[in-house]
């Protein structure tokens, strides 16, 4: 009951942000918004990667996500921010369909890259997750060699022609991850035996390694210690340069550091989206300001 | 009871020394109690080893005997009047001459002083039946030894072996120690020029079974168990991991597959002499299939060891952390080579040692096998899944029934066998466990 009468107070709050924003700024590449919006800010974008329309997310009986639309812009970093619950990890998972895995979860509503629905019949979800990578919250390499954690993407795609292709993949993408230097003599070695930080910088070499458009972190930096997550931060920062970026953080602080665009869930709605500092330092939703003063969360 | 239900005055603070008392001899209490929890897990397993100890102890002190066995050496003249009168050197005849004749007269020539039809027959009894055989397979394996003198082991009457052993005591009677004065005498003429002794019982390891003790070995019994072991672990391994990688990675979770999960466990618990019965209905009576074969006896034992192998692979699916599959399919891999290329090569080990207990469960089954047929009196080595046999467990069970000492000593020495097989089978186990074992 609790939910839904948070529910309605926020449509009634809500209402005014809303409704001036979604028809003023009629996007070129964006699909129309479906009724019942309420989030407050910029949900829509000029051009946008990736677009979420009235995305909807049951486990079981439960509903963790409620009509959700927002767009992702190419090359940026969007952060979502959140209390525990609020479906934040949820609404990730639904992006690569990693939702998919979990047993009694439904997911409706559309969901688009670069026009293209992500749950079309005819397209696989192997091409989709290719496309979309994915970091977790804890580090999590395979039991095998460093080597073999980069190399297995590029292998299962059939994106290495040869030996030598596959030996630069493999460089390349360590490099970028900002891992090269710590680990070039010893390749062959479980990645496992890496510390943390190192481990979850080796899982973003493996999710570049198949060259995606996006890559999506899911609270990247929650097992690590300042310097590790400092690493991780740098890293994103470069890394925007070619990919878009989706994380979930429980931290404002790195929020505010690494994104350009920020949204805050609250209990399966989207409450506000907007550039990260205007969320930070004006927010226009009640729940949003209660939320980033530390008010509550 | 009426001073508690009045009320009853606010109790006045306890002062911190008054605190301290109590937990002092709250302290006393809790520290005896675990201090008895202590006794009581100790006596515990100090009983378990104890009993393990005996039980070693009894079938070691009654069983390592067997692995020496008394030999007689004697300097045979294979005469080739005897062997072969017609002087044809023809397997057939080599096979079918007289050999106990040779013996018979060796022995004669050994104690020339023995006359009477009785006492000639109480010096023959000293050697075993079997003497005559290797006489024989020496001839026909080499023809040219005819008309030469050869020394031969051969092997003594379970008897002797008794004597010899000091199962028979001297002093017991002539009737229960089943041999004469005189024929102690010879034992001892024999003993004292060497030709009588104690030597590495290879008899035991390359004979299978005999009415007589002596002969009797586990040859045919350990080449029937590794047969239906064979057959066993090529049928169960393949069927339990695919059933357990089906169940536990690909199936959806419903009611059908919560009916099958709780029938896996209620397999594993059903007693096994219900699927000899049901092999032997399904098998044997429905297939027609042979009667005491290995390949009957591995199947009946595959159904027997499924549901451990099934349960013990969905345990090591299960350790597997889900992190690996979520990684692998946020790499874009597919369900099956999310198995194949992760799940699998971690779960290895925990299936291999399930499916080695299973095994190890298999070779020590008996019931399901009596039920086959598989308990029938075989002297043969089996040589194929086709053939009759019996295995080690049925074969010690066979044995105990048998009132000469020497079985009972062979059963003995058949079960240490046995256990050697388990402890080697259960110490692999333990090793692919450690070695295998990934950590993350």
């Amino acid at each position: 009951m609790g939910t839904v009468i948070q529910r309605e107070s926020i449509n009634e709050t809500g209402a005014a942000g809303a409704v001036p924003q979604a028809p003023a700024n009629p996007p070129r590449n964006s699909p129309p918004l479906p009724p019942g919006i309420t989030t407050t800010g910029t949900v829509t974008l000029d051009d946008p990667l990736i677009s979420c329309r009235g995305v909807d997310v049951f486990y079981g009986e439960k509903q963790a996500i409620k009509n959700v639309s927002i767009d992702i812009a190419r090359k940026q970093v969007l952060a979502m921010i959140g209390p525990s619950g609020c479906g934040k990890s949820t609404f990730l998972r639904c992006l690569n369909r990693m939702n998919d895995t979990i047993p009694g979860a439904r997911v409706s509503g559309l969901i688009q890259i670069d026009g293209n629905d992500i749950h079309d019949k005819r397209r696989d979800v192997v091409q989709l997750r290719a496309r979309i990578g994915m970091v977790f919250q804890k580090p999590n390499p395979f039991p095998k060699s460093i080597f073999e954690n980069v190399a297995y993407g590029p292998r299962i795609h059939g994106l290495a022609g040869d030996r030598a292709e596959l030996d630069e993949i493999v460089s390349t993408s360590l490099r970028r991850a900002g891992l090269w230097d710590e680990v070039k003599d010893r390749l062959n070695q479980p990645g496992t035996s890496l510390s943390g930080g190192q481990q979850q910088r080796l899982c973003i070499a493996r999710t570049i390694a198949v060259n995606p458009e996006v890559i999506l972190m899911d609270e990247p930096c929650s097992a690590l210690d300042p310097i590790a997550t400092a690493r991780i931060e740098d890293l994103m920062d470069e890394l925007r340069e070619s990919y878009a970026i989706v994380i979930v953080t429980h931290s404002m602080q790195q929020a505010a550091r690494v994104s350009q665009r920020t949204a805050y869930f609250h209990l399966g709605d989207l409450i506000e989206v907007g550039p990260t500092d205007k969320i930070f330092t004006n927010p226009s939703h009640k729940l949003t300001e209660d939320y980033i003063t530390g008010r509550f969360g | 009871m009426n001073s508690t239900s009045e009320p009853k005055a606010p109790r006045p603070p306890r002062s911190a020394a008054e605190t301290q008392a109590l937990v002092e001899r709250s302290i006393g209490r809790r520290n005896r109690a675990e201090w008895r929890f202590r006794a009581y897990g100790i006596l515990a397993v100090t009983s378990g080893i104890l009993f393990v100890f005996f039980l070693f102890g009894t079938i070691f002190s009654q069983g390592a005997s067997v692995f020496r066995q008394s030999y007689v050496q004697l300097t045979v003249f294979l005469d080739p009047e005897v062997i072969d009168p017609a002087g044809t050197r023809r397997a057939d005849d080599l096979i079918s001459a007289d050999y106990q004749a040779l013996i018979r007269e060796t022995l004669k020539k050994r104690f020339p002083d023995v006359e009477g039809r009785r006492n000639l027959r109480e010096l023959y009894g000293l050697v075993s039946s079997a003497a005559s055989m290797e006489l024989q397979q020496a001839v026909v394996a080499d023809p040219s030894l005819l008309g030469r003198t050869q020394r031969f082991d051969v092997l003594a009457d379970d008897t002797v072996d008794s004597l010899l052993k000091g199962r028979t005591l001297r002093s017991a009677s002539e009737e229960e120690r089943k041999l004469s004065d005189q024929q102690v005498g010879w034992i001892d003429a024999l003993r004292q020029d060497e030709s009588l002794r104690l030597k590495f019982n290879s008899a035991f390891f390359s004979n299978g079974d005999s009415r007589d003790p002596e002969q009797a070995g586990i040859r045919g019994a350990i080449t029937g168990s590794l047969l239906t072991l064979l057959i066993t672990l090529l049928l169960s391994f393949p069927i339990g991991v695919a059933a357990a990688v089906y169940l536990e990675e690909f199936a959806p979770r419903n009611k059908l597959t919560d009916i099958i999960e709780v029938n896996i466990n209620n397999l594993a618990a059903v007693p096994s002499i219900v699927f000899g019965l049901l092999g032997l209905a399904v098998f044997i009576g429905f297939f027609g299939m042979p009667r005491s074969a290995p390949l009957v006896g591995g199947l009946v034992l595959t159904l027997l060891t499924l549901p451990t192998i099934i349960i013990a692979s969905r345990a090591a699916l299960k350790s597997v952390p889900p992190s690996i599959r979520e990684a692998a399919l946020g790499m874009g891999a597919s369900p099956v080579q999310v198995v194949a290329h992760h799940v699998l090569p971690l779960a290895m080990p925990g299936m291999l040692t399930g499916t080695i207990i299973g095994m190890a469960r298999a070779l020590g089954e008996s019931a399901p096998l009596l039920m086959i047929g598989m308990v029938a009196f075989i002297v043969d080595v089996p040589q194929g899944i086709f053939d009759s046999a019996t295995a080690l467990p049925v074969q010690v069970f066979l044995w105990s029934d048998l009132p000469e000492r020497g079985f009972v000593e062979r059963t003995s020495g058949a079960i240490i066998v046995l256990l050697l097989f388990l402890l080697v089978m259960n110490a692999t186990a333990v090793i692919l466990r450690n070695k295998f074992e990934k950590r993350w």
